[in-house]
């Protein structure tokens, strides 16, 4: 098979600590603050896990600083701080009063809780998204009751009707209070909408609230510490780091052993379905799990070419839909027609792009359908 | 160029970042080289003949694309080979002694009605070969008639044979000369045992995949064998029809025309289907010997029907604003 597509953990290696290795120099981190209002500015001091960045209707999760320092500069969607001094915030306060508020204090400590459902199943996904993230095996293996901490929490506030671990098929992961379901390791099972399939036996069933192992662990150590996860796990190349919050880029490829030279790419996320970065000076975000330095090769992965109807992505599709036709459509600006090519049911698992013989940017053409439909007002009912 | 950060310039794109390596280029390229058996053999039973139509209809498919083009004010794409290869399939059809200017129309036609008039590549409903050769077919029937164009050879066209005498001349063929390609024919398609080769290659290098091939083949076969059960003396056996006229080279080359084509393994079933059913029909009712051009022409049409076979999409979601 495909070593591309094997969502088989690797063997775990050292961990690399940033702050360890880089102590004699200031750090400098950048936090990405798109969608989100500013609450400091240049010049000010901030202290470790000091809220920086929120958001003014209350859905996205809140940015903490993940270093004491002091704020160099606060453009549109950055804000750049420099460490400095040894300051740490206030301790945060969590309520077990009721539901509402138990999740408005996780989202106020940095948590998305968007897609979180009261009296759901609740499924933790602990299988890699893509080859080679597998940070999360340490987490799992060593931090175990940080982990169960953290669900604890989560179980009160969302009160589930079953709550379960999948993992890959081969590990023994376990995680008490959870039962276990073993998914065949390769690309895209790994994917949520593919795992709660594997797991309910239904596609996209309503009441399930899936949350990653990463995310799991950075909730029961906000539990624990009460505190904003400040330091997570992120995988380069072969290298697993513990990294600050906001972590630049370069850095870490450097500390990897990458040379990162004139028009390579750096993705934050494995190379099927992360998201390509234009600077060697972007921070790692809370969510972060690894980063992909890919050099540039001679000839470009996609080209502005026909689609010749050979149906490869039609036949590798794991949902099932025609993103042949849906690229057509979309390319010349037709995108009510994309839903009658069933564009909902599209996870965005990027293997048409990954197969197109013509190097179309299929997945691209999706995601754009995708935005303009959902820009478009509620016209019909939808409970039909 | 640096920019003031110091950082790189990183190239930024859309995911999937890496890409499978295959390309329309190195398809086109690796399905010429399928079919260099058959050209050698074309070679060695039509000498120059062989070459000078091969060549002619491959140099002219690519210089009409690239006027067309030009007219259209786009960029040439020569480069990616699937011209070159169109136009040679257009040369497989016909016979070895085609006048020139039959040649010349007949691929014009082939780039210019069955490709650019849809748009050029990737947006022709119909195997592009396949209309070049139905214009001349219809236009010049004398001339496409290889009984008639190959006087001069002592190979004879055992398909008009056996719409002429029945299926009991059929045992001066053996299937080994059959295979070697002892029998007049389009000038590359007739060479079947060459045609099988290049067709193991293409599923091998996974070109093209089983599903269409296998399922006309499979359609031609249980409808000969229908026939030939019923009648034995007036309908010829299974091995006949599949290694006489363009039957294999329809197969694995023209059906396969990923444009003309559906997607899908039922789709592609179903159409394989339909078209190796229609092609003993054509022979056993028709008036044209060899049923397989106007078999696929048929099935491309219904290209569009096949396609609307699919299965439930995941999780069933109309809406994009009920994505979870």
């Amino acid at each position: 098979m495909n070593p591309l597509f094997s969502l088989t953990p690797t063997e775990r290696g050292p961990i690399v600590n940033v702050r360890e290795q880089e102590s004699n120099i200031p750090l400098t981190i950048s936090i990405e603050t798109t969608g989100l209002s500013s609450l400091v500015e240049i010049g000010q001091q901030v202290a470790r896990g000091q809220r920086i960045a929120a958001d003014n209707y209350g859905t996205q999760a809140a940015l903490h600083s993940s270093v004491s320092g002091t704020v160099l500069d606060v453009k549109t969607n950055f804000i750049l701080i420099k460490t400095e001094g040894d300051r740490i915030a206030d301790l945060l306060e969590f309520s077990t009063a009721d539901s509402r508020t138990m999740l408005d204090n996780l989202r106020n400590a940095g948590i998305n809780v968007q897609h979180l459902k009261q009296g759901c199943t609740l499924i933790i996904n602990a299988v890699p998204p893509e080859s080679g993230i597998d940070g999360h095996r340490f987490l799992i293996e060593e931090f175990n009751s940080i982990m169960i901490e953290g669900l604890t929490y989560l179980k009160d506030a969302l009160t589930p009707i079953a709550c379960t671990i999948a993992i890959p098929k081969g590990m023994n992961w376990t995680l008490a209070g959870c039962t276990v379901h073993e998914i065949n390791p390769v690309y895209p099972e790994g994917l949520n909408a593919m795992v709660v399939k594997a797991v309910t036996g239904k596609e996209m069933p309503p009441e399930v609230s899936v949350i990653d192992a990463a995310t799991l662990y950075r909730i029961g150590r906000t539990i624990h510490g009460k505190q904003p996860v400040s330091d997570i796990m992120v995988k380069v190349g072969a290298t697993l780091f513990q990294a600050p919050v906001g972590t630049q880029v370069g850095l870490l490829a450097r500390l990897a052993g990458f040379t990162v030279s004139q028009h390579d790419r750096v993705i934050l996320g494995g190379p099927l379905s992360g998201e390509a970065v234009y600077t060697l000076r972007h921070g790692i975000s809370p969510s972060t799990q690894a980063i992909t330095v890919l050099s540039s090769g001679s000839e470009p992965t996609i080209k502005d070419s026909p689609c010749v109807g050979c149906g490869e992505c039609v036949i590798k599709c794991p949902a099932r839909i025609m993103p042949n036709m849906i690229s057509r459509h979309s390319e010349f600006g037709l995108f009510e027609n994309t839903l009658a090519y069933n564009i909902a049911s599209c996870f965005e698992c990027g293997l048409c792009t990954y197969w197109c013989p013509a190097q179309r940017p299929v997945l691209q053409y999706i995601r754009l359908a995708k935005k303009e439909l959902s820009k478009q007002p509620i016209l019909e009912d939808l409970r039909k | 160029m640096k920019p003031i950060t110091g950082s790189p310039v990183l190239t930024v794109s859309s995911p999937s970042h890496i890409h499978c390596g295959r390309t329309i280029k190195n398809s086109a390229l690796e399905t010429i080289f399928a079919l260099t058996p058959a050209i050698l053999f074309a070679i060695w039973h039509y000498h120059m003949q062989a070459v000078r139509v091969l060549a002619l209809s491959g140099f002219i498919a690519v210089i009409t694309e690239t006027v067309c083009l030009y007219i259209m004010k786009r960029k040439v794409e020569a480069n990616n080979f699937t011209t070159l290869l169109c136009g040679l399939m257009f040369g497989f059809l016909i016979p070895p002694a085609a006048p020139w200017w039959l040649v010349t129309v007949g691929s014009a036609f082939s780039i210019i009605i069955g490709r650019m008039v849809f748009g050029g590549l990737g947006a022709s409903p119909l195997c592009a070969p396949l209309v070049g050769w139905a214009v001349i077919t219809v236009s010049w029937p004398d001339l496409m008639n290889f009984d008639m164009t190959m006087l001069a050879s002592e190979l004879t066209y055992p398909l008009s044979q056996l719409k002429n005498f029945g299926p009991e001349i059929l045992n001066e063929y053996s299937i080994k000369n059959l295979i070697l390609g002892n029998q007049l024919g389009g000038t590359g398609a007739a060479q079947a045992g060459a045609i099988i080769i290049g067709g193991i290659y293409m599923l091998g290098r996974k070109i093209i995949r089983p599903d269409i091939p296998f399922a006309f083949i499979a359609g031609v076969a249980i409808t000969a064998s229908l026939f030939h059960v019923i009648d034995p003396l007036k309908y010829a056996p299974i091995q006949y029809h599949l290694l006489c006229g363009s039957t294999l080279f329809g197969a694995f080359f023209l059906l396969t025309d990923t444009s003309s084509s559906p997607v899908g393994h039922i789709p592609m079933i179903a159409y394989g289907l339909t078209a190796g059913i229609m092609v003993i029909l054509i022979r056993v009712y028709g008036m044209y010997p060899d049923g397989v051009p106007f078999a696929i022409l048929l099935a491309n049409l219904m290209t569009p029907l096949f396609d609307k076979i699919r299965p439930a999409p995941f999780g069933g979601v109309t809406n994009i604003h009920l994505q979870r």
